[in-house]
């Protein structure tokens, strides 16, 4: 484990170079704690590329993870609002987050992630996931389609 | 420096890979994921896929259903008979008319549930010959989720037996369901050889002999069957330890003859339990043997005038046999002019998650009896006027199909980086409720060298590898049938704590590869 001083440079896809304290980065991604763990990091030299995860999103994941470091103590309650406020963000601001959450391998904020998705398709119509989920193509042929709605009209 | 995207207004929301929607699908519900089939092919077959079910499984709450075998009077022509799965939550907040679910299994001939193991139901019926009655017997098997039943099982022959108790379960070892029928004569030329064991394997084309019983089951009734309790890959069966008398609960007068028979499927071998230390009395009626909230328990009247229900804390250890209730007929608000009926015995129904409430099915009286252990208190709740409640079984919902009714098995080991050996011991071992996090290895498997290259994000996270689990679905068992394409893609976790990590072979066009799913056991 690094000194809590120590800094670490991101360099997100439009190659902005975001210092984040480490142990914060550490705590919370899996793949950025291997890299320092393993000394591939050069603390001079080394910036890590994230070349999927764009400068706005990459804020919002540093935040997240550096409020979480932070207030790790607070109550529950607390907690849960202030993620709640932090994913209220528009569907690709989450499925960009996701993304990076998924990328940088965050295990709490992927977590919140899925409920969040979960809540967002839980009790809605077919006809309403697909375009939630931008699913255009749903790969059932013209009569499987047609028979699952007549069969069951109620879900669309 | 360009941005390699345009600009987020233009954006569609991006496609989301196999492994994000499988997570997030494993938070919703069965009833939900049946009508999410429909949303588009790939949905599909993820929701269908074995792994998918096993996981569902395995996060799915137990005792949160039951399933319940209900006879309605109201056409005296048609007696008809149904099991219906029913929702313990709603049957504790006294909803007892909203118990069912989703589907029923309506059929005309006489049938009985034997039991239920990962989700799915078996049922038994008699075949009935032309004189009215029946020495042959079928049994089949039944999701209430997926609506699907199989066909009949072959005929399990019984000739001139006097009793027949059946049970249903899952063999680990050999990853297959299996109904094992006790066949109980009088025309036996020795004693011991009284009560014959035949196993039907799913699937198979007709009932194996295993020989005799090592024990006598003790008779069931017509609503009261003493069918085999399954718990954790074995039978159980209540029984007598002497060939001698009769198999009938009023012949037995020693009550040290009674012991509790239990059937390892995979390893088809016995062991013997004894009843609880305290039970010095010889019940008036039958007891009976079933699964609360995942534990074995025994319940049984004193003197017909109190119900008493015993609880095996640690599944196999006669000493763990702790007094849950003792409570008398009246405290119940029962008749117990009603009591003394073998027809219809009192039962424990279900138990609240945590323990401190208790439904008491009397179907005699017509009634569920709600008990609550913290303050004494008990209510009583009338069943649906037409109606008759039996034989409430332990359900816990899930998918198989019934063409996939394969094992899991979890494998545990490490894949390092680096290093010219790519082969690893890897430890093999069945995956079933009760060794979620006390894993036993039961096989090596000696040839990873098949294992060419993981695949991960960053190959780096194998450095952890060999701390966390791996799960792999095998339907025969072994490495060579994983050629299934499953998951791939990167590493997420859904729970810090609880989370398991599953690697996952994949066969690529180089040969196998590893990738990762997460799912969280709540245990």
């Amino acid at each position: 484990m690094g000194s809590p001083l120590k800094k670490i440079m991101l360099c997100s896809s439009e190659k902005e170079i975001f210092s984040v304290e480490e142990q914060v980065m550490v705590q919370h991604s899996v793949i950025i704690n291997n890299m320092i763990e393993d000394g591939s990091y050069n603390y001079e030299e080394s910036k890590i590329p994230l070349d999927c995860v764009d400068s706005k999103t990459l804020k919002k994941v540093i935040d997240y993870c550096t409020y979480h470091t932070h207030h790790h103590n607070d109550n529950q309650e607390d907690l849960e609002a202030w993620d709640a406020q932090f994913l209220n963000v528009d569907s690709n601001g989450l499925y960009d987050l996701l993304m990076a959450a998924n990328y940088l391998e965050i295990r709490n904020l992927l977590d919140l992630i899925y409920r969040t998705i979960k809540n967002m398709i839980k009790g809605k119509k077919i006809d309403e996931i697909r375009r939630i989920l931008n699913i255009k193509d749903h790969g059932f042929t013209p009569e499987e389609e047609e028979q699952n709605r007549k069969e069951y009209p109620h879900f669309y | 420096m360009e941005s390699r995207r345009p600009p987020t207004q233009l954006r569609q929301p991006p496609y989301l890979p196999e492994n994000v929607i499988m997570l997030i699908l494993l938070w919703l519900p069965l009833k939900t994921l049946m009508q999410f089939k429909c949303v588009c092919r790939s949905w599909n077959s993820l929701i269908s896929s074995p792994v998918f079910v096993k996981l569902k499984y395995l996060r799915s709450p137990k005792g949160a259903n039951i399933m319940l075998t209900i006879e309605y009077l109201h056409d005296p022509q048609h007696h008809i008979i149904r099991a219906v799965p029913c929702s313990v939550p709603s049957l504790l907040n006294s909803r007892l008319s909203a118990a069912s679910v989703y589907s029923s299994f309506p059929i005309m001939d006489d049938y009985w549930v034997v039991g239920t193991c990962h989700g799915l139901v078996c049922l038994a019926g008699p075949i009935w010959d032309s004189e009215d009655s029946t020495d042959e017997f079928w049994v089949k098997i039944w999701n209430p989720v997926t609506r699907i039943a199989s066909g009949r099982s072959p005929i399990l022959p019984c000739n001139s037996f006097v009793s027949l108790e059946l049970g249903f379960g899952y063999d680990y070892k050999n990853e297959a369901y299996k109904v094992v029928a006790l066949i109980t004569s009088l025309e036996a030329e020795k004693d011991s050889e009284k009560c014959q064991v035949k196993v039907y394997t799913m699937g198979d084309s007709g009932w194996r002999d295993k020989g005799s019983f090592p024990a006598l089951p003790i008779a069931g009734r017509i609503r009261n069957k003493n069918d085999g309790i399954y718990i954790t890959g074995t039978l159980n069966w209540l029984a007598l330890r002497n060939f001698e008398g009769d198999n009938a609960w009023e012949d037995v007068t020693a009550l040290d003859q009674v012991e509790i028979v239990s059937l390892d499927l995979g390893e088809e071998t016995y062991k013997h339990f004894a009843l609880p230390d305290g039970l010095d009395e010889r019940p008036i009626l039958t007891p009976v043997l079933g699964v609360l909230n995942e534990y074995l328990y025994l319940c049984h009247d004193y003197d017909t005038t109190n119900f008493v229900l015993w609880q095996m804390k640690e599944f196999g250890n006669a000493r763990s046999w702790t007094l849950l209730l003792n409570v008398t007929n009246e405290h119940l608000q029962l008749d117990s002019f009603f009591l003394v009926s073998e027809v219809f015995p009192l039962v424990p129904m279900c138990m609240s998650e945590n323990g401190d409430v208790v439904l008491i099915l009397s179907a005699e009286d017509i009634a569920v009896i709600q008990y609550d252990f913290k303050d004494d208190r008990v209510e009583r709740h009338a069943i649906p006027r037409g109606e008759v409640w039996i034989q409430p079984k332990d359900y816990t919902e899930s998918l198989p199909e019934l063409q996939e009714l394969d094992g899991l098995l979890m494998v545990y080991g490490g894949i390092k980086r680096g290093g010219k050996d790519e082969r690893r011991k890897v430890s093999v071992a069945r995956l079933d409720e009760a060794t979620i996090f006390s894993v036993v290895p039961v096989i090596n498997l000696p040839d990873l060298s098949l294992i060419t290259t993981p695949v991960a994000p960053s190959p780096k996270s194998f450095r952890k590898a060999a701390s966390i689990f791996a799960l792999i679905h095998s339907p025969g068992g072994g490495f060579c049938l994983l050629d299934h394409i499953l998951f791939c893609s990167s590493v997420p976790y859904l729970n810090k704590e609880m989370g398991l990590s599953a690697y996952v072979v994949k066969k690529g066009e180089k040969g196998f590869y590893l990738s990762i799913v997460v799912y969280s056991c709540h245990a």
